[in-house]
Protein backbone atom coordinates (compact mmCIF):
# COMPACT_ATOMS: atom_id res chain seq x y z
CA UNK A 1 0.00 0.00 0.00
CA UNK A 2 1.46 3.22 -0.84
CA UNK A 3 0.32 6.41 1.69
CA UNK A 4 0.79 9.64 -0.17
CA UNK A 5 1.57 12.55 1.87
CA UNK A 6 2.98 16.37 1.30
CA UNK A 7 1.66 15.62 -2.57
CA UNK A 8 2.24 19.99 -3.45
CA UNK A 9 5.44 20.26 -6.12
CA UNK A 10 8.90 19.25 -5.66
CA UNK A 11 10.91 22.53 -5.16
CA UNK A 12 13.49 23.66 -7.41
CA UNK A 13 16.71 22.63 -6.87
CA UNK A 14 19.36 20.31 -7.72
CA UNK A 15 18.87 17.21 -6.12
CA UNK A 16 23.12 16.33 -6.01
CA UNK A 17 24.08 19.56 -4.56
CA UNK A 18 25.57 19.92 -0.93
CA UNK A 19 25.30 22.77 0.61
CA UNK A 20 27.66 24.38 3.17
CA UNK A 21 26.27 22.56 6.29
CA UNK A 22 23.88 24.82 8.81
CA UNK A 23 25.23 24.03 12.07
CA UNK A 24 22.71 24.10 14.92
CA UNK A 25 23.81 21.72 17.63
CA UNK A 26 26.12 23.46 19.36
CA UNK A 27 24.97 22.55 22.74
CA UNK A 28 26.51 19.26 21.91
CA UNK A 29 29.53 20.37 20.67
CA UNK A 30 30.29 23.72 19.35
CA UNK A 31 31.26 23.85 14.92
CA UNK A 32 32.74 26.21 13.69
CA UNK A 33 35.32 26.24 16.61
CA UNK A 34 37.59 29.20 17.66
CA UNK A 35 39.50 30.43 14.53
CA UNK A 36 42.84 29.26 14.65
CA UNK A 37 42.09 26.16 16.70
CA UNK A 38 43.14 23.34 14.68
CA UNK A 39 45.92 24.97 13.42
CA UNK A 40 47.54 25.57 17.18
CA UNK A 41 46.54 22.12 18.23
CA UNK A 42 48.17 20.92 14.94
CA UNK A 43 51.30 23.24 15.89
CA UNK A 44 51.37 21.62 19.27
CA UNK A 45 50.99 18.11 18.32
CA UNK A 46 54.13 18.47 15.79
CA UNK A 47 56.20 20.60 18.71
CA UNK A 48 59.02 18.79 21.17
CA UNK A 49 56.73 17.51 23.88
CA UNK A 50 56.77 19.52 27.61
CA UNK A 51 55.68 17.73 30.34
CA UNK A 52 54.85 20.52 32.51
CA UNK A 53 55.84 19.84 36.20
CA UNK A 54 57.83 16.70 35.01
CA UNK A 55 60.90 17.95 33.42
CA UNK A 56 63.60 20.90 33.69
CA UNK A 57 61.83 22.75 30.11
CA UNK A 58 61.93 25.75 29.06
CA UNK A 59 58.98 28.00 27.38
CA UNK A 60 55.62 28.59 28.81
CA UNK A 61 53.69 26.27 30.79
CA UNK A 62 50.78 25.85 28.52
CA UNK A 63 48.74 23.91 31.24
CA UNK A 64 49.08 26.76 33.80
CA UNK A 65 48.34 29.29 31.47
CA UNK A 66 45.18 27.29 30.92
CA UNK A 67 44.59 27.12 34.19
CA UNK A 68 44.87 30.74 34.98
CA UNK A 69 42.30 31.80 31.71
CA UNK A 70 39.92 29.45 33.08
CA UNK A 71 40.45 31.00 36.62
CA UNK A 72 40.04 34.38 35.13
CA UNK A 73 36.80 33.34 33.35
CA UNK A 74 35.23 32.27 36.41
CA UNK A 75 36.87 35.00 38.73
CA UNK A 76 38.93 33.18 40.75
CA UNK A 77 42.74 34.46 41.87
CA UNK A 78 44.16 30.61 42.01
CA UNK A 79 44.62 28.65 39.27
CA UNK A 80 45.56 25.64 41.19
CA UNK A 81 41.99 24.92 42.09
CA UNK A 82 41.10 24.24 38.62
CA UNK A 83 41.70 20.44 37.63
CA UNK A 84 41.92 19.70 34.27
CA UNK A 85 39.95 16.83 33.33
CA UNK A 86 39.11 14.83 29.55
CA UNK A 87 35.55 16.23 29.77
CA UNK A 88 32.68 17.38 31.92
CA UNK A 89 31.50 14.15 32.84
CA UNK A 90 35.00 13.33 34.01
CA UNK A 91 34.59 16.18 36.19
CA UNK A 92 31.54 15.85 37.59
CA UNK A 93 32.67 11.98 38.98
CA UNK A 94 35.87 13.97 40.33
CA UNK A 95 33.16 15.83 42.13
CA UNK A 96 30.83 13.87 43.34
CA UNK A 97 32.31 10.92 43.76
CA UNK A 98 35.52 12.57 45.62
CA UNK A 99 33.09 12.96 48.79
CA UNK A 100 32.68 11.13 51.32
CA UNK A 101 28.87 11.15 50.75
CA UNK A 102 28.20 7.58 52.74
CA UNK A 103 25.31 7.06 54.44
CA UNK A 104 23.91 10.96 53.18
CA UNK A 105 21.41 12.63 51.27
CA UNK A 106 21.94 14.13 47.76
CA UNK A 107 19.59 16.51 46.16
CA UNK A 108 20.09 17.37 42.50
CA UNK A 109 17.25 18.23 39.63
CA UNK A 110 15.04 16.79 37.00
CA UNK A 111 17.19 18.97 34.63
CA UNK A 112 20.29 16.99 34.87
CA UNK A 113 22.37 15.49 32.12
CA UNK A 114 23.39 11.80 32.47
CA UNK A 115 26.93 12.96 33.40
CA UNK A 116 25.12 14.06 36.65
CA UNK A 117 22.44 11.45 37.00
CA UNK A 118 24.41 8.10 36.36
CA UNK A 119 26.91 8.45 38.79
CA UNK A 120 24.47 9.15 41.47
CA UNK A 121 22.14 6.39 40.67
CA UNK A 122 25.22 4.27 40.94
CA UNK A 123 25.79 6.00 44.53
CA UNK A 124 22.24 5.47 45.05
CA UNK A 125 22.36 1.72 43.43
CA UNK A 126 25.32 1.12 46.08
CA UNK A 127 23.34 2.46 48.69
CA UNK A 128 25.94 4.88 49.46
CA UNK A 129 23.59 7.88 49.74
CA UNK A 130 19.93 8.57 49.01
CA UNK A 131 19.32 10.37 46.20
CA UNK A 132 16.41 13.05 46.05
CA UNK A 133 15.45 14.84 42.57
CA UNK A 134 13.89 17.84 42.22
CA UNK A 135 11.21 18.75 39.70
CA UNK A 136 11.23 21.67 37.26
CA UNK A 137 8.69 23.99 35.21
CA UNK A 138 7.71 23.50 31.94
CA UNK A 139 9.82 25.79 30.75
CA UNK A 140 12.75 23.18 32.22
CA UNK A 141 14.03 25.88 35.37
CA UNK A 142 14.28 23.82 38.45
CA UNK A 143 11.46 24.81 40.81
CA UNK A 144 12.37 26.90 43.50
CA UNK A 145 10.05 25.74 46.18
CA UNK A 146 10.39 22.33 45.57
CA UNK A 147 14.04 22.96 46.10
CA UNK A 148 14.12 24.92 49.29
CA UNK A 149 11.76 22.68 50.04
CA UNK A 150 14.21 19.18 50.03
CA UNK A 151 16.87 21.35 51.64
CA UNK A 152 14.86 21.71 54.57
CA UNK A 153 13.48 18.17 54.80
CA UNK A 154 16.62 16.41 53.80
CA UNK A 155 19.54 18.49 55.05
CA UNK A 156 21.70 16.98 51.98
CA UNK A 157 25.54 16.77 52.16
CA UNK A 158 25.63 17.76 48.62
CA UNK A 159 23.67 19.44 46.25
CA UNK A 160 23.97 18.91 42.38
CA UNK A 161 22.56 21.88 40.10
CA UNK A 162 22.69 22.58 36.40
CA UNK A 163 23.38 26.24 35.71
CA UNK A 164 20.89 26.11 32.24
CA UNK A 165 19.25 23.31 30.29
CA UNK A 166 20.87 21.48 27.41
CA UNK A 167 17.12 20.39 26.61
CA UNK A 168 15.67 23.84 26.96
CA UNK A 169 18.11 26.23 27.50
CA UNK A 170 16.40 27.98 30.46
CA UNK A 171 19.06 28.85 32.85
CA UNK A 172 18.86 28.55 37.31
CA UNK A 173 18.70 31.25 39.24
CA UNK A 174 22.69 29.34 41.02
CA UNK A 175 23.10 32.67 43.06
CA UNK A 176 20.25 32.13 44.78
CA UNK A 177 19.53 28.40 44.79
CA UNK A 178 23.24 27.06 45.83
CA UNK A 179 23.01 30.29 48.26
CA UNK A 180 19.88 28.21 50.18
CA UNK A 181 21.82 24.67 50.32
CA UNK A 182 24.86 26.25 51.29
CA UNK A 183 23.06 27.75 54.26
CA UNK A 184 21.43 24.79 55.16
CA UNK A 185 24.77 23.44 55.30
CA UNK A 186 25.23 21.78 52.14
CA UNK A 187 28.09 21.39 49.45
CA UNK A 188 27.36 22.96 46.44
CA UNK A 189 28.38 21.44 42.90
CA UNK A 190 27.41 23.43 39.89
CA UNK A 191 27.14 21.76 36.23
CA UNK A 192 28.37 24.46 33.96
CA UNK A 193 28.45 22.63 31.02
CA UNK A 194 26.02 24.76 29.18
CA UNK A 195 26.79 27.91 30.25
CA UNK A 196 30.71 28.58 30.52
CA UNK A 197 31.51 31.19 27.36
CA UNK A 198 27.58 32.38 27.03
CA UNK A 199 26.81 33.15 30.13
CA UNK A 200 29.21 34.87 33.05
CA UNK A 201 30.23 32.16 35.70
CA UNK A 202 31.41 34.07 38.18
CA UNK A 203 32.76 32.42 41.35
CA UNK A 204 32.51 35.06 44.19
CA UNK A 205 29.01 35.36 42.71
CA UNK A 206 27.35 32.18 43.05
CA UNK A 207 27.92 30.08 45.59
CA UNK A 208 29.12 26.84 44.64
CA UNK A 209 32.15 24.85 46.16
CA UNK A 210 32.43 23.03 42.82
CA UNK A 211 32.35 23.84 39.33
CA UNK A 212 32.34 21.35 36.25
CA UNK A 213 32.50 23.16 32.68
CA UNK A 214 33.66 21.62 29.14
CA UNK A 215 35.77 23.00 26.48
CA UNK A 216 34.20 21.85 23.46
CA UNK A 217 30.61 23.79 23.62
CA UNK A 218 30.57 27.43 23.88
CA UNK A 219 34.32 27.91 25.02
CA UNK A 220 34.83 27.15 21.37
CA UNK A 221 37.74 24.63 22.43
CA UNK A 222 38.33 20.68 20.84
CA UNK A 223 36.66 17.67 22.14
CA UNK A 224 38.82 15.96 24.86
CA UNK A 225 38.91 19.31 27.43
CA UNK A 226 37.00 19.94 30.26
CA UNK A 227 37.52 20.48 33.98
CA UNK A 228 36.39 21.31 37.96
CA UNK A 229 37.24 23.84 40.46
CA UNK A 230 37.39 23.46 43.74
CA UNK A 231 36.52 26.14 46.27
CA UNK A 232 40.18 26.63 48.35
CA UNK A 233 40.13 24.86 51.40
CA UNK A 234 37.73 22.06 50.26
CA UNK A 235 39.29 18.72 49.77
CA UNK A 236 38.20 16.13 47.46
CA UNK A 237 39.76 12.52 47.61
CA UNK A 238 41.58 11.41 44.22
CA UNK A 239 38.92 9.24 41.94
CA UNK A 240 42.25 8.35 39.49
CA UNK A 241 45.56 7.73 41.11
CA UNK A 242 48.77 7.62 39.21
CA UNK A 243 51.64 8.73 38.13
CA UNK A 244 51.94 12.62 38.77
CA UNK A 245 55.58 13.59 37.90
CA UNK A 246 55.45 14.97 41.72
CA UNK A 247 56.10 13.53 44.95
CA UNK A 248 56.86 10.05 42.91
CA UNK A 249 58.14 8.35 46.23
CA UNK A 250 54.67 8.78 47.95
CA UNK A 251 52.20 5.53 47.79
CA UNK A 252 49.43 7.87 47.68
CA UNK A 253 48.64 10.80 45.49
CA UNK A 254 50.37 14.35 46.54
CA UNK A 255 48.74 16.54 48.39
CA UNK A 256 48.71 19.38 46.28
CA UNK A 257 46.47 20.87 43.91
CA UNK A 258 45.52 19.90 41.05
CA UNK A 259 48.34 17.19 41.22
CA UNK A 260 46.22 15.58 43.43
CA UNK A 261 43.43 15.00 41.14
CA UNK A 262 44.74 14.89 37.80
CA UNK A 263 46.54 11.39 37.64
CA UNK A 264 48.36 10.59 34.28
CA UNK A 265 49.88 13.02 31.06
CA UNK A 266 46.95 15.22 30.04
CA UNK A 267 46.60 16.12 26.64
CA UNK A 268 49.10 19.52 26.38
CA UNK A 269 47.82 19.96 22.44
CA UNK A 270 44.47 20.05 23.17
CA UNK A 271 44.72 22.26 26.56
CA UNK A 272 46.81 24.13 24.03
CA UNK A 273 43.99 24.37 21.55
CA UNK A 274 41.64 25.28 25.01
CA UNK A 275 43.80 28.02 25.81
CA UNK A 276 43.72 29.80 22.02
CA UNK A 277 40.17 29.46 22.28
CA UNK A 278 39.39 31.26 25.47
CA UNK A 279 42.32 33.78 24.65
CA UNK A 280 40.05 34.21 21.15
CA UNK A 281 36.87 34.70 22.87
CA UNK A 282 38.38 37.07 25.44
CA UNK A 283 39.38 39.42 22.41
CA UNK A 284 36.14 38.94 20.94
CA UNK A 285 33.02 39.63 23.60
CA UNK A 286 30.45 40.99 21.79
CA UNK A 287 27.81 38.49 19.92
CA UNK A 288 24.55 38.51 22.50
CA UNK A 289 22.84 41.16 20.62
CA UNK A 290 22.41 39.00 17.33
CA UNK A 291 21.78 35.55 19.12
CA UNK A 292 19.26 36.81 21.03
CA UNK A 293 17.54 38.10 17.70
CA UNK A 294 18.02 35.02 15.93
CA UNK A 295 16.18 32.64 18.81
CA UNK A 296 13.52 35.30 18.66
CA UNK A 297 12.90 34.36 14.95
CA UNK A 298 13.58 30.96 14.99
CA UNK A 299 10.94 30.09 17.50
CA UNK A 300 8.52 32.55 15.77
CA UNK A 301 8.95 31.05 12.25
CA UNK A 302 8.90 27.30 14.16
CA UNK A 303 5.33 28.71 15.50
CA UNK A 304 4.12 29.58 12.22
CA UNK A 305 4.41 26.00 11.04
CA UNK A 306 2.63 24.22 13.95
CA UNK A 307 5.67 23.75 16.02
CA UNK A 308 5.07 22.99 19.72
CA UNK A 309 8.06 24.59 21.91
CA UNK A 310 9.62 25.01 24.85
CA UNK A 311 8.33 28.59 25.63
CA UNK A 312 11.32 29.37 27.64
CA UNK A 313 11.35 33.26 29.62
CA UNK A 314 13.97 34.96 31.09
CA UNK A 315 17.78 33.91 31.20
CA UNK A 316 18.23 30.98 28.79
CA UNK A 317 21.07 30.03 26.48
CA UNK A 318 21.35 29.40 22.70
CA UNK A 319 18.82 26.32 22.28
CA UNK A 320 15.58 26.10 21.28
CA UNK A 321 13.68 23.05 21.89
CA UNK A 322 10.28 21.75 20.40
CA UNK A 323 8.66 19.02 18.31
CA UNK A 324 6.19 18.84 15.31
CA UNK A 325 2.86 17.10 15.73
CA UNK A 326 2.60 14.99 13.12
CA UNK A 327 6.18 14.30 12.52
CA UNK A 328 8.98 12.09 14.21
CA UNK A 329 11.94 13.61 15.88
CA UNK A 330 14.22 11.74 14.33
CA UNK A 331 12.79 11.69 10.49
CA UNK A 332 13.12 15.57 11.04
CA UNK A 333 16.29 15.87 11.99
CA UNK A 334 17.19 12.88 9.27
CA UNK A 335 15.23 14.95 6.27
CA UNK A 336 16.90 18.24 7.44
CA UNK A 337 20.34 16.54 7.60
CA UNK A 338 20.10 14.79 4.49
CA UNK A 339 17.91 17.20 1.98
CA UNK A 340 19.21 20.28 3.19
CA UNK A 341 22.27 20.06 5.15
CA UNK A 342 20.72 21.02 8.07
CA UNK A 343 22.29 19.71 11.36
CA UNK A 344 20.01 19.31 14.64
CA UNK A 345 20.20 16.84 17.06
CA UNK A 346 16.40 14.63 18.27
CA UNK A 347 15.83 12.99 21.04
CA UNK A 348 16.12 12.78 25.02
CA UNK A 349 19.43 14.62 24.61
CA UNK A 350 21.12 12.43 27.26
CA UNK A 351 18.42 14.49 29.82
CA UNK A 352 15.57 12.09 30.33
CA UNK A 353 14.06 13.14 33.51
CA UNK A 354 13.17 16.59 32.42
CA UNK A 355 10.77 15.22 29.62
CA UNK A 356 8.23 14.69 32.36
CA UNK A 357 7.94 18.38 32.38
CA UNK A 358 8.17 20.08 29.27
CA UNK A 359 6.14 20.11 26.17
CA UNK A 360 7.66 16.87 24.88
CA UNK A 361 6.97 14.63 22.71
CA UNK A 362 7.25 10.73 23.46
CA UNK A 363 10.53 10.75 21.25
CA UNK A 364 11.72 13.70 23.14
CA UNK A 365 12.46 16.71 20.90
CA UNK A 366 14.12 18.04 18.40
CA UNK A 367 16.76 20.82 19.52
CA UNK A 368 18.28 24.04 17.42
CA UNK A 369 21.70 25.62 19.25
CA UNK A 370 23.22 28.12 18.07
CA UNK A 371 26.58 29.49 18.28
CA UNK A 372 28.18 33.06 18.07
CA UNK A 373 28.81 32.44 14.49
CA UNK A 374 25.32 31.43 13.73
CA UNK A 375 24.23 34.08 11.04
CA UNK A 376 20.81 35.23 10.06
CA UNK A 377 20.75 33.55 6.55
CA UNK A 378 21.22 30.17 8.06
CA UNK A 379 18.01 30.76 10.28
CA UNK A 380 15.82 31.64 7.21
CA UNK A 381 17.09 28.88 5.70
CA UNK A 382 16.46 26.88 8.77
CA UNK A 383 12.77 28.09 8.79
CA UNK A 384 12.62 27.85 4.88
CA UNK A 385 13.46 23.75 5.16
CA UNK A 386 10.80 23.91 8.16
CA UNK A 387 8.19 24.99 6.17
CA UNK A 388 8.15 21.89 4.04
CA UNK A 389 7.42 19.88 7.08
CA UNK A 390 3.77 21.49 6.63
CA UNK A 391 1.11 18.86 6.20
CA UNK B 1 24.72 -2.16 -6.89
CA UNK B 2 26.30 -3.27 -3.48
CA UNK B 3 26.18 -2.55 -0.11
CA UNK B 4 29.68 -0.81 0.52
CA UNK B 5 29.18 -0.14 4.41
CA UNK B 6 27.08 -0.87 7.25
CA UNK B 7 26.99 1.24 10.43
CA UNK B 8 25.33 0.80 13.87
CA UNK B 9 23.60 3.88 14.82
CA UNK B 10 23.06 5.68 18.10
CA UNK B 11 19.57 5.11 19.36
CA UNK B 12 19.28 6.67 23.03
CA UNK B 13 15.29 4.57 23.60
CA UNK B 14 14.43 1.43 23.53
CA UNK B 15 17.61 -0.85 22.83
CA UNK B 16 16.22 -1.20 19.22
CA UNK B 17 19.12 -1.51 16.79
CA UNK B 18 19.43 1.08 14.31
CA UNK B 19 21.89 0.53 11.22
CA UNK B 20 22.84 2.65 8.32
CA UNK B 21 23.38 0.95 4.47
CA UNK B 22 25.51 2.47 2.23
CA UNK B 23 25.32 1.42 -1.36
CA UNK B 24 27.86 2.10 -4.18
CA UNK B 25 24.94 3.49 -6.10
CA UNK B 26 21.91 5.39 -5.38
CA UNK B 27 18.40 4.51 -4.24
CA UNK B 28 16.19 5.62 -6.47
CA UNK B 29 12.45 5.34 -6.63
CA UNK B 30 11.94 1.78 -8.00
CA UNK B 31 14.10 0.38 -5.50
CA UNK B 32 12.26 1.90 -2.81
CA UNK B 33 8.95 0.22 -4.40
CA UNK B 34 10.62 -2.84 -4.50
CA UNK B 35 11.91 -2.36 -0.80
CA UNK B 36 8.13 -1.44 -0.20
CA UNK B 37 6.38 -4.56 -2.19
CA UNK B 38 3.85 -5.97 0.15
CA UNK B 39 4.58 -3.36 3.04
CA UNK B 40 3.55 -0.12 4.25
CA UNK B 41 5.01 2.66 2.15
CA UNK B 42 4.51 6.35 3.56
CA UNK B 43 5.91 8.99 0.76
CA UNK B 44 6.97 12.43 1.07
CA UNK B 45 7.52 13.88 -2.08
CA UNK B 46 7.60 17.34 -1.46
CA UNK B 47 11.29 17.68 -0.14
CA UNK B 48 13.50 18.86 -2.36
CA UNK B 49 14.43 15.07 -2.59
CA UNK B 50 10.96 12.49 -1.61
CA UNK B 51 11.67 11.30 1.93
CA UNK B 52 10.28 7.68 1.81
CA UNK B 53 9.68 5.17 5.18
CA UNK B 54 8.79 1.68 4.68
CA UNK B 55 6.92 -0.26 7.83
CA UNK B 56 7.35 -4.18 7.43
CA UNK B 57 5.29 -6.56 8.69
CA UNK B 58 9.02 -8.42 10.41
CA UNK B 59 8.41 -4.93 12.62
CA UNK B 60 11.32 -2.86 10.44
CA UNK B 61 11.52 0.66 10.25
CA UNK B 62 13.74 1.36 6.52
CA UNK B 63 13.55 4.91 5.99
CA UNK B 64 15.64 7.14 3.52
CA UNK B 65 15.78 10.04 0.36
CA UNK B 66 15.15 9.24 -2.91
CA UNK B 67 18.66 9.75 -5.12
CA UNK B 68 20.70 8.82 -1.72
CA UNK B 69 22.78 6.64 -1.60
CA UNK B 70 22.10 5.44 2.24
CA UNK B 71 19.00 3.94 3.83
CA UNK B 72 18.74 3.38 7.49
CA UNK B 73 16.88 0.63 9.10
CA UNK B 74 15.76 0.09 12.44
CA UNK B 75 15.36 -3.37 13.77
CA UNK B 76 13.06 -4.24 16.53
CA UNK B 77 14.40 -5.91 19.88
CA UNK B 78 12.33 -9.63 19.35
CA UNK B 79 14.58 -11.90 17.11
CA UNK B 80 16.70 -8.94 15.91
CA UNK B 81 19.34 -10.90 14.64
CA UNK B 82 17.34 -13.15 12.69
CA UNK B 83 15.38 -10.48 11.23
CA UNK B 84 18.43 -8.65 10.23
CA UNK B 85 19.85 -11.53 8.70
CA UNK B 86 16.72 -11.88 6.79
CA UNK B 87 16.43 -8.08 5.84
CA UNK B 88 19.53 -8.44 4.35
CA UNK B 89 19.59 -11.47 2.00
CA UNK B 90 16.47 -9.98 0.83
CA UNK B 91 18.42 -6.21 0.57
CA UNK B 92 20.92 -8.25 -1.86
CA UNK B 93 18.34 -10.12 -4.07
CA UNK B 94 17.06 -6.25 -4.88
CA UNK B 95 20.47 -4.46 -5.75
Amino acid sequence: MILMANSSSKKEMNPNSKPTPIYLNNAATSFPKAPGLGKEVASLMSACPKHPGRAATKGEDILYTCRQEVARLINTNNPNRIVLCKSSTEALNIAICGIDLHGSTVVTTAMEHNSVLRPLYRLEHLKKISLIIVGCTDQGRVNEAEWKQAIINYTPRLVVLNHASNVTGAVNNAESLLGFARKNGALTLLDASQTMGIITVDSTQIPADMITFTGHKYLLGPTGTGGLYVKEGLSLEPVIVGGTGIHSDLKTMPPEMPQKLEAGTPSVPLFGGLLHALKWAASQPEYHLNTAKYLSKLETGLKSIGARQVNVQGSRTLVVSFHLPGWDNEDISYILDNNYSIISRFGLHCAPLIHRYIDSSSKGTIRFSLSRFTREEEIDTTLEAMKDFRQ
Amino acid sequence: MKIEKITKLEDCFDGSFVYSYEFTGTVDESMMKAMAEGEKLQYFPNFSKPFYKIFTRDGLQIKGIVGEYNIEVTFPVTDQPEKKKRFEANLKLLL
